[in-house]
């Protein structure tokens, strides 16, 4: 047996048992997703006393903190963090169009962080889930700490700039959480999006997400998530750009073939070609938001 | 090693046409979902709404032109999760009527994972007047715990009556998810619970789901059932929840009774209790008998920026 062609041989095998698991995976996740959205729907209250902040740093565009506001799940808030050295008329807009008012800035507090000057809160019987930190830039991170300080729920999660929620997103997250037991889930992760949801104490034994700038978080209960929660408004370039890639592909590892005069391997790795585009081209469609 | 190399070609060949009908397939019933969501879905809502409200047509079969039977019943199912009261005769005689008791009871062995989750979860959700073959219900052997639970959910709407003793006799220890789901049955008015015999078992799940059912409808008459709870449970998760609702429900708690019980638990659930207690305006100095280490006193910082400033 030839060494290169038995090598080869594997190598396209493993690829395609790759694709095949990755789209079957997708499957099996978007019905996950469905069958969660239909129990979602039919509760009126929060899953069990599961509470969920979301805490943001830089975000002020109005379209998007609507958004992150607009879930309906009860035990939910958000968390912005401005400058209002860079951001003054933005922040007087957000405190305007939520009715926030001023409260007393805590003399201390869990993680360490300087430059806070003030805090908002939303009232309660108005828009009861918004609070605004006025601290000064010094990095994202930590922003996002200054926002987990004054976090009210046991759970956390950053969302970054020109990222939208989609309607269920926190229904979905609170179900998968609770389906364990209370405050053993250290870290619910989604693979697809790349948001990660903290247990408060988690993040605050970690040192913050000023210590995960440069490690990976370990020795910490982690559940996977593969159902999108987040999504980013991008034009369609992408999807053109991927169309692109998905044709060049084919058409390259079809004139291969047709060089080669149709050995038996160009043609092995042709269907290769055409298997991984496939699923891939699947695996995208059931992460698609479908009704 | 030709023939080998050959094999895998056409072998990979055939898997992704197979996997390109499938695309095709999900592309057009995500096209045909949202035509029927546009088109046909308000007229269906239309007439099922006119017949459960009207007696004279409670009787009629309505005959929904060239509308595909799967999609309706999704439909009647939504109606069914997301009404509360619904009459369920006249439900049942919706979705006897229009077939849709074929497309529910239609477990077959090939539907698996969270399809046939799915398929439970209606059978459990919408009344119909048929009787379902008591051996597709039988999928307690599944190992996927979804199947379990759904399948409990199933027996319960089947037989309200025996509620209690299924969950009593379930294998699984119910999660915050699930008890939620079951609360929401009983608010839909599926199945009866009481919740004082549920608060005074000794299961775990039958006191869990009391507790849920008693933070759900804000039962303030159960404050000292909980309140004992709290104070002797040894599980430290219906300790948790029971306090948790205490707070929630504005009640009075004695934290020096149940400081030795609570002091033994894990520090992050001793906060996430407080946390909860400074939400609904308990002051933190109030639980200072629960923590035994002062680091805990941060929490007062939670406190402290949700008060008013004066300025």
């Amino acid at each position: 047996m030839n060494t290169f062609q038995a090598a080869a041989l594997a190598a396209m095998t493993l690829t395609s048992a790759a694709a095949l698991r990755s789209a079957w995976r997708s499957r099996r996740w978007a019905d996950k997703r469905r069958l969660i959205a239909a129990v979602s729907a039919m509760r009126c209250d929060s899953v069990g006393n599961i509470g969920i902040s979301i805490i943001c740093s830089g975000v002020d565009c109005m379209a998007q903190i609507e958004n992150l506001a607009s879930p309906e799940y009860e035990n939910f808030e958000v968390v912005l963090c401005l400058d209002s050295d860079t951001s003054l008329r933005r922040m007087r807009n957000i405190i305007d169009r939520y009715a926030l008012f001023r409260v007393a800035l805590p003399s201390r507090s869990e993680l360490p962080v300087v430059g806070v000057r003030a805090i908002y809160r939303s009232r309660r019987g108005a828009i009861r889930r918004m609070t605004l930190i006025d601290k000064r830039f010094t990095s994202h991170e930590d922003a996002l700490d200054a926002a987990v300080n004054v976090a009210s729920f046991d759970y956390v999660m950053a969302v970054g700039r020109n990222e939208y929620l989609y309607p269920d997103s926190i229904d979905m997250l609170a179900a998968q959480i609770g389906e364990h037991e209370a405050c053993s889930v250290d870290m619910l992760e989604c693979t697809t999006s790349g948001g990660r949801l903290f247990l408060r104490d988690a993040i605050v034994s970690l040192g913050g997400y000023a210590s995960l700038r440069y490690m990976r978080p370990r020795r910490i209960k982690r559940v996977i998530n593969r159902i999108p929660d987040r999504y980013r408004i991008a034009g369609r370039s992408a999807a053109i750009r991927r169309a692109i890639a998905a044709i060049t592909a084919v058409v390259a590892s079809l004139v291969l073939l047709v060089l080669s005069g149709f050995e038996p391997l160009a043609a092995a790795l042709t269907a290769t070609v055409l298997l991984t585009v496939v699923c891939r081209a699947y695996a995208r469609k059931c992460r698609e938001l479908t009704v | 090693m030709n023939t080998a190399v050959e094999t895998y070609a056409i072998v990979t060949i055939l898997l992704a046409l197979s996997i390109g009908a499938l695309l095709v397939d999900r592309s057009m019933r995500a096209f045909r979902s949202r035509r029927w969501h546009c088109v046909h879905e308000p007229v269906a809502l239309r007439i099922v709404m006119r017949t459960l409200t009207s007696p004279r047509l409670r009787n009629i079969a309505v005959r929904i032109p060239r509308m595909p039977r799967r999609r309706l019943c999704d439909t009647l199912l939504s109606l069914s999760l997301t009404t509360y009261n619904i009459d369920r005769r006249a439900m049942s005689a919706l979705t006897d009527a229009y077939g849709s008791e074929r497309i529910i009871g239609r477990l077959s062995p090939f539907t698996t994972g969270y399809r046939r989750a799915e398929r439970l979860l209606m059978l459990a959700s919408m009344p119909t007047g048929r009787r379902i073959p008591v051996h597709r219900l039988r999928h307690w052997s599944a190992a996927s715990r979804y199947i379990h639970f759904y399948t409990l959910m199933a027996d319960m709407a089947r037989t309200p009556v025996l509620a209690e003793y299924l969950i009593e006799t379930c294998d699984i220890r119910l999660s915050p998810s699930e008890i939620s789901q079951i609360t929401a049955m009983l608010h839909r008015g599926s199945i009866t619970l009481d919740y004082r015999r549920l608060l005074r078992s000794s299961d775990r799940n039958l006191r869990m789901t009391g507790i849920a059912i008693v933070r759900h409808f804000s039962i303030e008459e159960a404050c000292d059932m909980l309140h004992d709870i709290a104070a002797s449970d040894p599980d430290a998760e219906i300790c948790r929840e029971a306090l948790i609702t205490l707070c929630a429900a504005g009640c009075t708690i004695d934290p020096s009774l149940m400081a030795e019980h609570i002091g033994g638990m894990d520090a992050a659930i001793r906060r996430s209790i407080c946390r909860h207690a400074i939400l609904n305006g308990y002051p933190p100095a109030a639980f200072a008998p629960l923590f035994g280490d002062h680091g805990d006193d941060r929490l007062a910082a939670l406190a402290e920026s949700n008060k008013y400033t004066i300025a």
